[in-house]
């Protein structure tokens, strides 16, 4: 285990480990997925997936590659140690044009504000004349949400300034099909988006608590399946300094 | 808009036209045909659209030969390039593959200085002048 990882605090590795099993088997095998910049949970979840259970899917680089094999996980999810090894190259410009064709299976997307429609701001938040935060922007997602088979979107917060009755602004909204949280697992339906099952250590009432727009109360609260050895194993194997926990502040 | 082909409703957006693109290659001939190694993000396209033209910076001005022997890997052409500035370390301190990975050290200094307006003239006060110096072709 990495020094990063000895001062990190035991909630944190327990909800990034979490996190990034319960992203890696949203991916399913043979897909084509993609993950953008400033994803680090995302692309540990992606290599995690071609490890265990989804050799066959092939990770569409924003770095501009296919398949690459870093020699470490890099802190920056555009480094270029993402294109070490690669099958292929596979520019920006080829990247958007195989999400205008319909050819992308699955996309992970950040949001800074997400309503319970799938809407996600990545823009500002307040008076858009004024605003209170300047936020990053949205990068491709406003082409990638449409366009794409379905989006999971993650961030390493749950509370109510997050998930919002209404965003601010609507930077991106599409094809959502899942949401990860440190608390949850959330599925897109005809209503929006409701729980598919609580991570354990965690209530259904701490998370209806914490989220801003309306939940459906389940009938049956389902659990979330913890990390298995096999799946905490190989992680500590790909990711051995911790990268995926760098999203989290404490 | 209305797809003239198939008349489906689509979005169109208009293209963006800086004046200019200003971008660190590893290696150019003096007439600034340049090479990218590694990944590229938007680069030659920020070539393409540059109005007025490419301000290049590289690590190093190589001989016209040298270029010409991997054409393959030549992806910008010296016509749309306006100058040409030899500065080794010039993406510094983000990453120049192969030669050098971000400066997490002075990455943290920029991302402290600047929360300030105070500290981001300090930082700029801080930073290496000496581009003065460097030798500009064409």
């Amino acid at each position: 285990m990495g020094s990063r990882l000895a001062s990190l605090p035991e909630h944190v590795i327990r909800a990034g480990n979490q996190m990034a099993v319960t992203l890696s088997r949203l991916i399913e095998d043979g897909e084509k997925v993609f993950h953008g910049v400033n994803s680090p949970l995302p692309m540990i979840a992606i290599f995690l997936a071609k490890k265990r259970h989804a050799p066959n899917c092939s990770l569409i680089e924003v770095a501009g590659s296919v398949d690459p094999k870093p020699r470490f996980m890099p802190n920056s999810t555009a480094d270029p140690e993402l294109c070490h090894g690669a099958a292929s190259m596979f520019y920006n410009p080829d990247m958007y044009d195989l999400f205008a064709r319909g050819g992308v299976d699955m996309a992970f997307l950040g949001a800074a504000q997400l309503d319970k429609q799938g809407r996600a701001n990545m823009s500002y938040i307040g008076d858009p004349f004024q605003p209170k935060v300047r936020l990053p922007g949205g990068g491709g997602g406003a082409v990638i949400m449409p366009q794409v088979k379905r989006t999971v979107i993650w961030r390493t917060v749950h509370d109510r300034r997050f998930l919002v009755p209404r965003v601010d602004f609507s930077t991106q909204s599409g094809r959502l099909s899942h949401l990860v949280t440190p608390i949850a697992l959330f599925e897109k339906k005809s209503t929006g988006l409701e729980i598919a099952s609580v991570h354990p250590g965690h209530s259904v009432d701490e998370v209806i608590e914490n989220t801003g727009f309306e939940l459906e109360r389940p009938s049956v609260v389902a659990q979330t399946h913890a990390p298995s050895a096999e799946e905490l194993g190989a992680l500590e194997e790909l990711d051995p300094d911790g990268v995926r926990f760098t999203e989290f502040r404490f | 808009m209305e797809d003239p082909y198939t008349k489906e409703e689509l979005y169109a957006i208009p293209a963006l036209k800086p004046d200019w693109a200003l971008i660190h290659v590893q290696k150019s001939d003096p007439q600034g045909n340049a090479q990218i190694l590694g990944n590229q993000q938007f680069d030659v396209e920020m070539t393409r659209a540059a109005q007025k033209g490419v301000i290049l910076t590289t690590e190093k001005i190589v001989g016209s030969e040298e270029i010409a022997a991997e054409p393959e890997r030549t992806t910008i052409p010296g016509f749309l390039v306006k100058a040409v500035v030899e500065k080794p370390g010039g993406a510094s301190p983000c990453s120049c593959h192969p030669y050098y990975g971000v400066d997490k050290t002075e990455m943290s200094r920029y991302m402290t200085l600047t929360q300030s307006q105070d500290g981001l003239r300090e930082y700029l006060e801080s930073t290496d002048e000496s581009h003065a110096q460097d030798a500009v072709t064409k």
